[in-house]
């Protein structure tokens, strides 16, 4: 086991079929202390937290609306008190909305810009406060996309902030460097979590079909594949990596046609 | 100066949209030297007004200009949402404001975006202007897919140091360090990123879509200074 002893929070957990749920199972799988997090409390962010103490973990369900700083700030002091300190922290919320660019509404596209990027600020600025006031470095990981590498015109907002998490993830990698914090980025490609459930090109066999052609190993990614490649960067099988990201698509970002 | 390509953009129109910089100067500078007509519009609703006030838009060059450097730590949500609002959202609305115009009058057109080479790599002190730029860039490439079958293009112009002003302004060891960096041994100017504009404005660049160019002397090209990292 690789996180005995650690504590991590990651946000956007409460589905079962979430790629927070994901990572948090895999996080104390290898033995960390997990708080899940979502934006409202719920009875299916409860049984997260109850499944981990299940695992013999450690754990706690925080609601916060990652949106709003002030939340976040008491959600990181809920998650020190609880768990001691907080060392692995995963900013995953995000929303989508397809649109394509002539029809984009200022309402939409400041609801995704809010949580995918001011989500993830506030929640990266409360991680790098704790963990330097802790001394003792850390890790933050970013829930990005396959679309910090590829953008697709039904989606523009989402994939304008997705695709910044590479300057995001570097500003904050070179700052915080000193402090031993590193700070990388997950890209996973298609994941059939509830954010896809009503995405307009999902909702016939045939579109399914024909994500699936377009990705080369001819699947959709696992929530436990995206949390392996967390434990990875969390890990001191990271200690090296920082600034960086992980792309986990079954090769979407490199084939341009249907196969 | 030697041998000039002939361009002629007379009769076109251009709108220069966003704040006022070295840039959008250097920009407005080349188009009108070819004959282009300009119109200025600095917000989006002085570029709302132009759209439906003109008869026609050809070119339209739209500037992400706002910067602000600071440590992720000192930077307020504050100065987060001016970089967004400034430097996407205004944009955003800028180049759809202009693209729906470009459609109406089926003539096609040319859309450039000026977005700085922080949008391109990470720096310290920069996280919430990189972050920005780096979104308007993305957006922009998409909206290039949408709008080539109208015949308009969308590319990026990323300047680099061209501020000369505020180069010579520097303190003389921060000057050689920065020049340093930059390949081609000087700062650049408004003319540099002027010239970049104006090649995407040309009739003869109506393949070039969803280019991201930068106009910064090799800056971008390397994350070393130019001499070895043994000479260090
Ligand atoms: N599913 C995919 O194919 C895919 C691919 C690449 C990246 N992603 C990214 O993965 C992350 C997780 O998404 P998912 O696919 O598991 O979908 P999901 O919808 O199951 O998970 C996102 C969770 O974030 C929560 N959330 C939304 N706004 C919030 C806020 N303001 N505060 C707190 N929580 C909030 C939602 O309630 C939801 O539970 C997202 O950032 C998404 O962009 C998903």
């Amino acid at each position: 086991m690789k996180l005995v002893g650690k504590t991590a929070l990651v946000t956007g957990a409460a589905s079962e079929r979430s790629i927070g749920w994901g990572i948090a199972r895999e996080l104390a799988l290898e033995g960390a202390d997990v708080a899940v997090n979502d934006i409202a409390p719920s009875e299916a962010l409860d049984a997260r937290a109850e499944e981990l103490a299940a695992m013999g973990r450690r754990s706690l369900a925080v609601s916060a609306d990652v949106t709003r700083p002030e939340r976040v700030e008491a959600m990181f002091a809920e998650v020190v008190q609880a768990l001691g300190h907080i060392d692995i922290v995963v900013s995953n919320a995000g929303i989508i909305r397809w649109q394509h660019f002539l029809d984009i509404t200022p309402e939409e596209l400041r609801a995704v810009v809010n949580v995918n990027i001011m989500g993830t600020v506030n929640v990266c600025r409360a991680a790098a406060t704790h963990m330097i006031r802790q001394g003792n470095g850390g890790r933050i990981i970013i829930n990005s996309s396959v679309q910090s590498d590829v953008q697709f015109p039904i989606t523009p907002v989402y994939g304008a902030t997705k695709k910044a998490m590479h300057t995001l993830v570097g500003a904050l990698a070179l700052e915080l460097a000193p402090h031993r914090i590193n700070v990388t980025h997950i890209a996973p490609g298609w994941v059939r979590s509830p954010l896809n459930d009503i995405s307009p090109e999902l909702q016939t066999p045939e579109g399914v079909e024909a994500q699936r052609r377009v990705i080369p190993l001819r699947r959709d990614g696992h929530i436990d594949e995206m949390g392996r490649a967390v434990v990875y960067l969390a890990s001191s099988d990271g200690d090296y990596v920082t600034g960086s990201s992980i792309r986990l698509d079954g090769g979407l970002a490199i084939s341009k046609y249907s196969l | 100066m030697g041998m000039r390509m002939k361009t002629d953009l007379s009769g076109k129109v251009a709108l220069l949209a966003g704040p006022r910089d070295h840039n959008l100067e250097g920009a407005g500078a080349a188009l009108m030297a070819e004959g282009a007509g300009i119109v200025l519009a600095e917000t989006l609703e002085e570029v709302r007004y132009a759209v439906e006030r003109q008869p026609r838009i050809d070119i339209a060059v739209v500037n992400a200009g706002w910067r602000k450097a600071g440590d992720f730590l000192a930077l307020t949500n504050d100065d987060w949402a001016d970089a967004l609002y400034a430097n996407f959202e205004v944009p955003v609305f800028m180049m759809q404001a202009i693209a729906r115009k470009m459609i109406a009058g089926k003539q096609g057109g040319r859309i450039i975006v000026l977005a700085g080479i922080e949008g391109m790599l990470p720096f310290s002190g920069q996280s919430a202007t990189g972050t920005s730029l780096t979104m308007i860039w993305s957006i922009a490439r998409m909206a290039a897919i949408d709008l080539a079958p109208h015949g308009i293009t969308v590319n990026i112009v990323a300047p680099g140091w061209t501020n000369q002003s505020a180069f010579s302004a520097l303190p003389g060891e921060t000057q050689a360090h920065i020049l340093a960096g930059i390949p081609a041994g000087r700062a650049g100017s408004g003319q540099d990123v002027g010239a970049a504009v104006l090649m995407f404005a040309t009739p003869a660049a109506g393949y070039l879509t969803g280019v991201i160019l930068p106009v910064d002397g090799g800056y971008v090209l390397s994350r070393s200074d130019g001499r070895s990292m043994l000479e260090r």
